[in-house]
C-alpha cells in the first residue's frame, strides 16, 4: 500500500513560512553600510592592542621559575665532588704526623730536640750545620762511592752537641748505632743520653738520635 | 606560557648536566695522568757485612716526584722501616738511615729500603740517590760502599 502525496496546505504554517523565506530574494547589503558600521564600531568600542610579554603579571612567573632552576643547577654543579670549595681529590693524604701512638712518640722526640735547639746558642750552631749534604744530580747518580759524598757533609761548629754520641762532629745514624751498641752491651751511661728525660737510657734515647739525623731542614720541606 | 617556561627550565638542567659530565671527564682524564711506582734502594757494602746505613734519595728535578710511602728491605736486618722525617712523605726528597745489631747482617747488595711515589704525568722521573754514609757491625765506616735505586718490580711479580 502506498501513501497519497500530501499536499502543501497539510504542513504545518511554520514550516511553510520557513520553506518561503528560504526561497525568497536575497536583500544584498551594500559595503558603504558594511563600513558606516565598522566606523560606528570603531568609534565606540576600545582598540584592543597586544600586551608586551614582560608587561603580562604571567610572564614574571616563568622568569621566577627559570631563575630558579639555574640556581638550582648552580648548586648542584657546585656540590659535584671536585667542584669548587667542596672539592675533594682521589689522592691519598697522609694523616697528620701525630695520629698514631708511634708518631706521637715521634713528634715527643723532635720536640725534644726542639728544646735542645733553643736552649743554647752552640745548638742552635748545630742545627744549622748538621744537615745532611745537598743532593748533587750530576755527581751523584746510581752507585756513585761513598768516599765522593763524605767531603760534602757539614759538620757543625760545637762536636760536644748532645747528640753526637760518638763525637766526630756529625749527627748520623752512626751516633744512634753507637748508642745502640753500648746499650746492648750493658754497660754505665751516662745521665746525659738519657735524652728523652724518662729516666731510662733505651731504645726511646737512640730514636731520638736517629730521628735527628734524618731530620729535614724546614727550607726543604715544600708544603 | 607554561610550556615556555618548562622548556626554559629543561635547558638550564640540561646545560648544567653537560657542565657537571664535563668536569668529571676532565677529573678522569687527569687522574688517568697520576702513577704510583717504586724504587728499591740497595746498598751494596762490598763484601762486608752491613750494620748501619744513611742515604740521601730526592728527585733531581723539583716536582717529578712526591713520596708516598717508605717501607723497609729484603733482608730480615733491614726488613723494618727505616728512619725518616715524616715531612719527607708528600714531598720529593727523604734521608733514609737505619742500624741492625743482629749477628746476621748482609754482606752484598742489600734491598734496604723502598720507597714508593706518586708521578704526574708521563715523563721518567730523574732520580738522585747518595749513599752518606754506611758502617759495619762495630760502627766502622765503609768508605767504598755504594746505593743504587732501581723501579721496584710490581706486586706479585716475581721476576
Amino acid at each position: 500500500m502506498t501513501l497519497p502525496p500530501r499536499q502543501p496546505d497539510d504542513l504545518p504554517e511554520q514550516l511553510l513560512d520557513d520553506l518561503r523565506a528560504l526561497h525568497a530574494p536575497k536583500v544584498e547589503v551594500p559595503p558603504s553600510v558594511d563600513e558606516h558600521i565598522l566606523a560606528a564600531a570603531r568609534r565606540t568600542l576600545p582598540v584592543a592592542t597586544r600586551t608586551p610579554w614582560f608587561r603580562r603579571p604571567s610572564a614574571w612567573g616563568g622568569i621566577t621559575a627559570a631563575a630558579a632552576a639555574v640556581g638550582l643547577a648552580a648548586v648542584a654543579w657546585i656540590a659535584q665532588p671536585g667542584v669548587g670549595g667542596s672539592r675533594s681529590t682521589t689522592t691519598t693524604t697522609p694523616r697528620p704526623f701525630s695520629e698514631t701512638t708511634e708518631e706521637l712518640a715521634l713528634a715527643d722526640e723532635l720536640s725534644v730536640l726542639d728544646r735542645l735547639d733553643d736552649s743554647t746558642n752552640e745548638t742552635r750552631e748545630f742545627s744549622r750545620g748538621a744537615s745532611i749534604a745537598e743532593v748533587q744530580p750530576e755527581a751523584d747518580m746510581f752507585g756513585l762511592p761513598l768516599a765522593s759524598r763524605a767531603a760534602e757533609r757539614a759538620d757543625f761548629a760545637d762536636a760536644a752537641h748532645p747528640l753526637d754520641y760518638d763525637g766526630d762532629g756529625v749527627i748520623d745514624i752512626l751516633d744512634a748505632f753507637a748508642l745502640a751498641r753500648t746499650i746492648e752491651t750493658q754497660v754505665a751511661i751516662e745521665p746525659m743520653w738519657d735524652l728523652n728525660g724518662d729516666g731510662v737510657i733505651d731504645d726511646d734515647d737512640v730514636v731520638v738520635i736517629a730521628q735527628a739525623a734524618v731530620r729535614l731542614e724546614p727550607r726543604e720541606v715544600i708544603r | 606560557m607554561m610550556l615556555r617556561v618548562l622548556l626554559t627550565i629543561v635547558a638550564m638542567t640540561v646545560t648544567a648536566l653537560l657542565c657537571g659530565a664535563g668536569e668529571r671527564h676532565e677529573a678522569r682524564v687527569a687522574q688517568e695522568q697520576v702513577r704510583f711506582v717504586a724504587y728499591d734502594v740497595i746498598v751494596d757494602p762490598v763484601g762486608r757485612p752491613l750494620g748501619a746505613y744513611q742515604v740521601d734519595f730526592a728527585a733531581a728535578r723539583p716536582g717529578d716526584i712526591t713520596i708516598v710511602g717508605i717501607e723497609g728491605g729484603e733482608h730480615p736486618a733491614f726488613a723494618q722501616p727505616p728512619f725518616y722525617d715524616p715531612k719527607a712523605l708528600m714531598n720529593e726528597r727523604a734521608v733514609l738511615a737505619a742500624f741492625s745489631t743482629d749477628a746476621a747482617l748482609p754482606e752484598g747488595p742489600t734491598l734496604v729500603a723502598r720507597v714508593h711515589v706518586r708521578i704526574t704525568g708521563d715523563a721518567v722521573p730523574d732520580l738522585t740517590v747518595a749513599l752518606t754514609v754506611a758502617a759495619g757491625p762495630g760502627g766502622d765506616r765503609f768508605e767504598t760502599a755504594t746505593v743504587t735505586t732501581r723501579l721496584a718490580a710490581p706486586e706479585g711479580d716475581d721476576s
